[in-house]
């Protein structure tokens, strides 16, 4: 069932679900983090890592009046990339909740956590932790340290959604017929071309669903993916006709849903999708 | 017994693996070079054509050269290609051929960004016939083009396979496009006829490229890697 050799499970991260209330809504989100066979077969973590915040502590509902979710894949160098993400996820999740709507545009709210993140990995760098690790090639220090960032932010004004580098974020509605996602892609090249975390490149990669939040309408749902999924995506509306409502039936049932993220990882690995890190939040709201 | 995931297969994509051949038609290459060329390349599209993952991500192009460029393939999905007919004319104006190369990259880019490393491929039996400083002028302006050449970020775009055949041409040509070492394959074949065994080694090697892995070197007789 865990699919690795070692019968060690393959998730750094859930699958779990978690529950809020969110300005009135009822929002449920399910959650995984998988080990891709690429890391597997190198013995190396799981690289991506997804957050939410506030943090919930509780199996029942937790009422918040904003709630803010972010993915990141590695950061900075194996064997820490793994932490780097976690660090960035919390950069930024941090920072949005400590937002006073609307005082601040997010965008310029997003900005400020990548710069706390940025000078925080600088004074890693130079304090020699990373350094410490063996050095792949594609990220031998901070300036190139690259990741991919996902980050969906509810409030009382509605949704906003920014992205930085693959991955992708989309709004369902009409109970997964329909899906659309929230910002481009801005590739800077080829498919495994590094996007580096540091303002410059940050400026170039970053995507955002628009300057402020957008009141939700007909949205029912999310769905976050680093791109060890979304690279794989064709036609968005069969793909999420298909899928959501597998993961919807399943939210009230751990065995199930770890039975469905398990086969549902493995079938994008065994068609040789991707051999990448696999991460799916889905959060299903109710009104 | 374990879940089955049923997805509908217009649901899912895969990222594109431009394979891009540069084949050599120079009169030297008559009547032996050519024929293997045809019979290699017809085998490497079929082969290509049922692997369910080569099917849905290569994209092929296939350039002839002798004293011009001709493109028979221009970016076309592998499960689309009909083998062309190479025939045999002029001489090996290296340059003409990648003056034809950076056209096409240069036109397909577009379709390039996002897409999986491109594969390029060069087939040639002899020296160029053109001056040095021509087609090396052409190589450098390769090398400057993003997607199969150097990236902006850094390090270098596209695998590169360099295949001469016999005796006729020097390894400094070839090597002269090597750029990095894990991405770019000088092979030796003993002679023209050893031309359609090549291809069967170059299935292998675009499987790795739509992997991402690191190319193979287990070539088979009359074919040597030299890198």
């Amino acid at each position: 069932m865990n699919g690795s050799p070692t019968g060690e499970s393959r998730f750094r991260r859930g699958p779990d679900v978690l529950r809020y209330k969110v300005d009135g809504n009822r929002v449920t989100i399910v959650r995984f983090c998988w080990k891709g066979k690429a890391h597997l077969d190198v013995g190396t973590e799981c690289q991506d890592w997804a957050d939410i915040y506030p943090p919930s502590l509780t199996d029942s509902e937790t009422s918040v009046d904003k709630l803010t979710i972010v993915v990141a894949d590695g950061v900075s160098t194996q064997p820490l990339s793994g932490i780097g993400a976690r660090l960035a996820c919390d950069s930024i999740g941090r920072t949005l909740q400590a937002l006073k709507e609307p005082n601040k545009p997010l965008p310029a709210c997003l900005a400020d956590a990548q710069a706390d993140f940025v000078a925080m990995c600088l004074k890693d760098r130079k304090s020699g932790s990373p350094e410490k690790s063996p050095a792949s090639p594609e990220s031998t220090s901070v300036v190139e340290y690259a990741t991919t960032a996902l980050v969906l932010h509810l409030g009382q004004s509605g949704f906003w959604a920014a992205t930085v580098g693959d991955g992708a974020i989309y709004a369902i509605s009409e109970a997964g017929q329909r899906a659309r996602t929230l910002t481009e892609l801005r590739r800077e090249g080829l498919v495994n071309e590094v996007r580096p975390f540091t303002s410059p490149q940050w400026e170039i990669g970053l995507a955002v669903s628009g300057q402020s939040a957008e009141p939700l309408g007909t949205v029912n749902g999310f769905c976050l993916m680093t791109d060890g999924f979304s690279e794989s995506i064709g036609d968005p509306n069969a793909y999420f006709a298909t899928v959501w409502p597998e993961l919807r039936t399943r939210l009230n049932n751990p065995a199930d849903l770890l039975e469905y993220a398990e086969a549902f990882c493995r079938y994008w690995e065994d068609r040789k999708f991707s051999d990448d890190d696999k991460t799916l939040l889905g959060v299903f709201i109710e009104r | 017994m374990a879940l089955t995931i049923v997805i509908p297969p217009e649901a899912t994509s895969r990222k594109q693996v431009p394979v891009i051949l540069l084949v050599d038609v120079s009169t030297s290459m008559d009547p032996v070079g050519i024929a293997q060329a045809n019979q290699g390349i017809r085998d490497y599209i079929e082969e290509m054509k049922r692997n369910e993952e080569t099917r849905e991500s290569v994209t092929l192009s296939i350039i002839t050269f002798s004293n011009v460029h001709r493109v028979l393939v221009d970016h076309q999905p592998i499960d689309s290609v009909t083998a062309p007919q190479l025939s045999a004319e002029g001489g090996t104006e290296l340059d003409e051929g990648l003056k034809g190369l950076l056209t096409l990259v240069t036109r397909h880019e577009a379709k390039f960004k996002g897409g999986k490393e491109p594969l390029f491929v060069l087939i040639t039996d002899g020296n160029p016939t053109c001056d040095e400083q021509q087609w090396r002028d052409q190589l450098r302006k390769i090398n400057d083009a993003t997607y199969i050449g150097k990236r902006r970020s850094g390090g270098w775009s596209g695998y590169r396979v360099l295949a001469g055949a016999g005796e006729q041409i020097n390894d400094s040509v070839l090597e002269a496009f090597r750029h990095d070492k894990e991405k770019s394959q000088v092979i030796r074949l003993k002679d023209q006829a050893n031309i359609s065994e090549f291809f069967k080694h170059l299935k292998t090697l675009t499987v790795d490229v739509a992997n991402e892995k690191p190319l193979s070197k287990i070539v088979s007789t009359g074919t040597q890697v030299i890198n």
